[in-house]
């Protein structure tokens, strides 16, 4: 009987050894199942209604690409006090890279280099400024999206950002002082090079965009090479007026250009098309057309055509 | 969820450890009955012996996220596919009515033939898609349910057609393939046109390049792929940099490799081109059903 508490007491001390290994192994387990989550995010899972303006506005207007939005919840992390907008920076990046493409256009010297900075970074600057006068009042403005007053105040933010997304888009465009200054500091040949660099950029982005949308027609038609030319050669001879900036260009999906050529398709005369293809083949690519169709007001808001003058 | 069976399996070991008064009582209570404790200890070891056990396979067996049994999967697959068909029947129509194009003189007999054989193409295209989906490997191997229809249709139509009418399909499909590579080259030179600026000569010369160093796998530049985003970038068409690089100016060049490291599509795997989205002719034409 003697040898039996001394056995115990090893026992107890192999099973306090496995009692350790064993609560350490729960209190592994249950710390890999659980997933933490902090960092700014945080405030945001907690309250996914409140939305603060300011942090909003520069995540749509500059970071969003195409006519999407962005809506990042929670209050605002910013430490109180204005923030320099990024608008100057976006702008002059910008037209640093107008500069750049016409220089490897047209041979810029220079002086006209300097010249075109210079209106550049006026046009910068005096974009900058009608943005921030729009963005002033968001900043540190927080709304509740469970409220009819955060809702309606969300509206005015969305029509106050397109505001300042078509004026990005246009920002050396006609009007500004950068399209004045290249009119009178290129010379004729110059002028001549870059017109043709320019269309030559957009006959081709073209001519892609309308190659990919073949290829889908091609999927779901089951054309042949006859019916394929008719239909390429039709679209390839009534280009759009493509705005052909990077800016532009850069921000359309796959879709989007799609529904693009679709809905130059649609406006054709649909007597040389409706003859090239079967009657089930016809069915199919006339409703494919009515939804290019239908993009128009879309394509338009976008800012992928030059505006008619 | 291996975490989990662990806890489970640790839990009760440590349950029954910390339940025993034999370890844990007094030694007054533990001397009542030296065979009582016997027995017990008898059990207790056997109890534990297995719980060891258990603990030891649970902390040992492969991850496993309770894979459904055999059966159950495979009637998952077979449902599922069974859905797709009806997304993958506009492919099987929109290659009949290529064929039709081509092949007008296939008896009726014929017609029915490749009508059959192209609803068992629409079925086996699904089910490779469906098990790929369910396995993991949507888009980790070269299966295209697109080209398995097309492909079992081909067969199908080669002996029932006359050589000449089978030739001039065969003509179309090649000419397809054709316009599909060019169309995947002018979008991966589009997207680099996009991003670096280039100048007509330079177009010119890259597209040259990408014609003549031409691979198959450009062809999934033609899906939703160049839509994507990463790090604020669409994916670089970094597997046809040898096309592109030498052509480019070194300001550009460096652009370039900055795109490249930032979002180069290499990282991005092989990735899947299939935009099955059900577009297409959707009634089976009833000349194919005579």
């Amino acid at each position: 009987m003697s040898v039996v508490p001394h056995r115990r007491w090893i026992a107890r001390a192999v099973v306090g050894l496995l009692a350790a290994v064993v609560c350490s192994g729960i209190a592994g387990a249950i710390d890999d199942d659980v997933v933490l989550d902090a960092g700014p995010d945080e405030a945001g899972m907690r309250q996914p209604h409140l939305i603060d303006l300011g942090g909003n506005f520069d995540a749509n207007l500059f970071e969003q690409h195409g006519n999407g939005w962005v809506l990042r919840s929670g209050p605002g992390q910013e430490p109180p006090g204005p923030r320099p907008s990024p608008a100057l920076e976006r702008a002059r990046e910008l037209g640093r890279k107008r500069i750049d493409r016409m220089a490897a256009a047209c041979a810029l010297t220079a002086e006209q280099q300097r010249r075109l900075a210079l209106a550049v970074e006026s046009d910068a600057r005096r974009f900058a400024h009608e943005v921030e006068a729009i963005r002033t009042p968001y900043i540190g403005r927080q709304i509740d999206m469970n409220d009819q007053a955060g809702q309606k105040a969300w509206h005015a933010f969305q029509q106050d950002v397109a505001k300042c997304r078509d004026r990005l888009r246009n920002v050396f465009h006609e009007g500004s002082l950068f399209a004045a200054a290249t009119a009178s500091i290129l010379d004729d040949r110059q002028q001549a090079s870059l017109a043709a660099e320019d269309e030559a950029r957009r006959s081709f982005q073209w001519r892609a965009m309308v190659l990919e949308t073949m290829s889908k027609l091609d999927e779901s038609l089951g054309l042949d090479q006859r019916q394929s030319d008719a239909i390429s050669a039709e679209l390839l001879a009534h280009e759009p007026p493509l705005r052909n900036d990077p800016q532009a260009l850069g921000r359309i999906d796959s879709n989007m250009r799609r529904q693009l050529v679709l809905m130059v398709l649609a406006e054709l005369d649909a007597k040389p098309l409706r003859n090239a293809v079967s009657e089930r083949q016809w069915r199919v690519l006339s409703l494919q057309m009515n939804q290019g169709r239908a993009m128009r007001s879309a394509i338009e808001a976008q800012g992928l055509l030059e505006k008619p003058r | 969820m291996r975490c989990r069976s662990h806890a489970r399996a640790c839990a009760a070991l440590a349950t029954l450890l910390l339940a025993q008064p034999a370890l844990w009582g007094d030694d007054a209570a533990a001397a009542k009955g030296a065979a009582a404790a016997q027995a017990a200890a008898e059990r207790d070891a056997r109890a534990l012996g297995w719980l060891l056990q258990q603990g030891v396979r649970a902390f040992a067996a492969p991850p496993v996220d309770n894979p459904p049994p055999a059966d159950q999967q495979r009637q998952q697959i077979e449902q599922h596919a069974k859905q797709l068909e009806r997304m993958f029947q506009p492919v099987l129509n929109s290659e009949l009515e290529l064929i039709r194009r081509c092949c007008g003189g296939l008896e009726p007999a014929a017609r029915r033939q490749i009508m059959a054989a192209g609803r068992e193409a629409v079925a086996a295209g699904a089910r490779g898609f469906t098990e790929r989906q369910f396995n993991g490997r949507l888009g980790r191997d070269d299966f295209d349910p697109r080209r398995e229809i097309r492909v079992r249709l081909e067969k199908a139509v080669e002996p029932l057609a006359a050589p000449a009418e089978f030739a001039a399909y065969r003509e179309q499909v090649e000419r397809r393939e054709a316009r599909r590579a060019e169309a995947a080259r002018l979008s991966i030179l589009a997207r680099v046109d996009r991003q670096l600026d280039l100048s007509a000569d330079q177009r010119r010369k890259i597209e040259a390049e990408l014609t003549r160093s031409w691979r198959p796998q450009w062809t999934r530049e033609l899906g939703n792929r160049g839509d994507m985003r990463v790090n604020d970038y669409p994916p670089a068409p970094d597997d046809a940099a040898d096309a592109i690089v030498p052509h480019l100016a070194a300001d550009q060049v460096a652009a370039w490799e900055a795109w490249c490291r930032a979002a180069g599509a290499r990282f991005l795997g092989q990735g899947f081109n299939l935009q099955i989205d059900g577009q297409g002719i959707q009634q089976t034409d009833p000349w194919w059903s005579p």
